[in-house]
């Protein structure tokens, strides 16, 4: 199994003869061919891919492949079922809101800014929480350490949808807010995931290794401590994206959201909810869309997850 | 440091030039919630230019405490004393600011550790490993730092060394790690080798391999070694001058030859009366009755009285430091009054 990579590595050395440069690691395009190798192997992976590429997609040609402005009523059709049901009607293929507007459009146009806000927040979080959490395990018991427990237990201690309404109620509501209020919140599972990592790692005999050959603290931290916290951090990003799709649909039908006309899903669900008994494709559809996409951006993950992490990439 | 030291001359050197490592009255102590535990005391031993001193001791004895202690990787909340403890008679190890002794680690002192695998960073290339000391302590830009570390997996015998630069520590087998971690301790040409148990880990045949690799390096580069072992073997083997440890004191000191031929200390004697031919480790434990005494209930008498089949009525009461001259040292009373004859 191990012999497979070593040879490889030692055409990829004859290639470029009395370089200075003895690189094993082949170029990065050669890098970026065998990720790509291990990504089609996994099939959760590629469905997973194609998923979120299909989002991404949906998201940049909104307004050419969508069937009508997400805003358009209808109203001689209100409340239509899919077209496959009795009085659905190929005009609108998932059917038509309350007020005749057709849900796919809405849904087409939702993407953009239901990831967009999703994805920004989590990478807020991640940022913040990873930090503040390797810097806190590096130095449990430590001062710092002490503040940012506290910080995390107090933040336990209040809903974090309450904290989010609070701010944005006092700053007024807008996409770029909820954004930033999102990923600001969001830190502390992090925080709390990636301080219990770090606090078993430093006591690895690496680490006290890599402390033998004179490295310095924040070297140490950044070389040897945070990627080895990775895995743990992109396990915690997955969810966090989920939970923040909820969040934001949850707020959005407190009217402190996104505000209309800009669509999300979240926001298309909870309209749906007052005719989940009449009308269940209004919520459904938009729910789907955000199962599907979580999952996909869960499968990515353990993907991703396991590519970091040389020992598992070897095997396959 | 001249590279031609020959070692029929290294007496001589040690007399002209300071020890590389004088340790006195070492003391180390773990600060608990509301205790401390002593587990390391009034331990000394030096370190002679080019000499390779082995700790040899039983599991708890305190020998691993001992070299972190010198090479400054204890945990937080351990306590380091000492009446001296001087690196190259210089540098006091005790007192130094972490600043001051960062440059030292990994470029004067450095140190091979037990378990090769764990102690290798398993995300990072084992060439970037070798790599990173000599980029803290010689500022070796990318490309020069490669370039020396592609000649220090040479040197510690691997093969390929420019494809096995970029592979990680799980694709190697444990005698390869070990030699890596001998590079990384070795790269920067240090003054001291600590060695903490390193074949423990490996088979017997990749510890001869090791063994040998390790003093064909000393003779290379004229590095000094603290072998730290429970493995009377390997010190017989490796080392100039011996140290036996019990229940964190230094119990015997002696040459090599003296301590094989003679041993004193009722322990040391113990010792290798327990190892049989074929160097198996758990037997050394089974066959001397009773176990090392907890560090939070040490007797205030000698450690080993317990377990001594020649204890007498003043062993429990405090333990005695025997000199015996030419270096040699025993903790026992057997001996006290060959130090009032000579």
């Amino acid at each position: 199994m191990t012999q497979q990579p070593l040879m490889e590595n030692e055409t990829s050395t004859k290639a470029a003869p009395g370089g200075p440069a003895v690189s094993g690691s082949g170029g990065s395009a050669a890098v970026v061919r065998r990720r790509l190798r291990t990504l089609l192997q996994s099939p959760a992976a590629t469905i997973g891919a194609l998923v979120l590429l299909l989002c991404v997609l949906t998201a940049l040609l909104a307004p050419f492949i969508s069937p009508y402005p997400p805003g358009q009523q209808h109203p001689q059709d209100r409340l239509l079922p899919p077209f496959w049901l009795e009085g659905g009607s190929t005009e609108f293929l998932l059917g038509t809101d309350n007020l005749g507007r057709d849900i796919l459009s809405r849904i087409v146009h939702g993407v953009q800014v239901t990831l967009l806000v999703s994805g920004i927040a989590v990478i807020i979080s991640a940022v913040l929480g990873v930090t503040l959490g390797v810097i806190s395990g590096f130095y449990a018991g430590g001062w710092f350490d002490t503040i940012i427990q506290r910080l995390v237990d107090a933040n336990m201690a209040i809903p974090n949808i309450l904290l989010i309404l609070v701010i944005i109620g006092s700053m007024g509501p807008s996409t770029v807010t909820l954004t930033v209020v999102l990923g600001v919140t969001g830190w502390v599972i992090f925080a709390r995931m990636v301080r219990a990592d770090v606090v078993s790692l430093r006591e690895r005999d690496f680490v006290r290794a890599a402390r033998s050959i004179g490295t310095r603290d924040p070297v140490m931290m950044m070389r040897h401590i945070l990627p080895n916290v990775m895995p743990t951090t992109i396990v915690v990003a997955t969810l966090s994206f989920g939970t923040n799709i909820v969040i934001e649909a949850s707020l959005s039908f407190l009217g402190l959201g996104i505000q209309p006309p800009t669509v999300t899903w979240g926001y298309v669900l909870n309209e749906g909810r007052d005719y989940l008994a009449t009308a269940w494709w209004i919520a459904t559809f938009p729910g789907l869309a955000i199962t599907i996409t979580v999952l996909a951006i869960m499968f990515l993950g353990d993907w991703l997850r396991d590519v970091l992490d040389p020992r598992e990439k070897k095997r396959s | 440091m001249t590279a031609t030291a020959d070692f029929p001359q290294q007496r001589i050197m040690t007399e002209k030039h300071p020890p590389v490592l004088e340790v006195e009255k070492l003391q180390i102590s773990f600060r608990g919630d509301d205790s401390s535990t002593t587990v390391v005391e009034d331990v000394s031993f030096t370190v002679g230019r080019g000499e390779v001193v082995g700790i040899v001791g039983e599991s708890g004895s305190g020998k691993s405490v001992t070299s972190y202690g010198i090479m400054g990787v204890l945990p937080p909340n351990a306590e380091v004393t000492a009446s001296k403890m001087f690196f190259a008679g210089a540098h006091d190890l005790v007192r130094l600011p972490s600043k001051k002794r960062r440059r030292l680690q990994g470029k004067e002192i450095s140190m091979v550790f037990q378990e090769p695998l764990t102690s290798l960073n398993p995300l990072m290339s084992v060439g970037k490993q070798i790599a990173e000391p000599l980029r803290y302590h010689e500022k070796l830009s990318r490309k020069e730092a490669k370039r020396r570390t592609v000649e220090a997996l040479r040197s510690v015998g691997i093969p390929r060394a420019e494809q096995t630069y970029s592979s990680y520590p799980h694709e190697l087998s444990g005698g390869m790690r070990q030699r890596i971690m001998i590079a990384i301790a070795l790269v920067c040409e240090p003054q001291l080798l600590i060695a903490d148990e390193p074949t423990t880990a490996l088979d017997v045949s990749v510890e001869a391999q090791i063994l040998r690799l390790m003093k064909k390096l000393r003779r290379t580069t004229g590095t000094s070694i603290l072998l730290i072992t429970h493995d009377l073997g390997v010190i017989a083997e490796m080392a100039d001058r011996v140290v036996v440890m019990y229940a964190g004191q230094v119990v015997e000191e002696a040459e090599v030859y003296e301590l094989f031929r003679e041993p004193r200390h009722p322990y040391t004697k113990a010792l290798m009366a327990s190892t049989p031919k074929i160097e198996e480790v758990r037997d050394e434990l089974e066959s001397i009755p009773g176990a090392v005494p907890t560090p939070s209930k040490m007797p205030t008498g000698c450690r080993f009285a317990a377990r001594c089949p020649k204890a007498m009525e003043i062993c429990s009461e405090r333990p005695p430091e025997v000199e015996l001259g030419s270096g040699a040292k025993t903790r026992c009373w057997l001996y006290a009054e060959q130090e009032t004859g000579s």
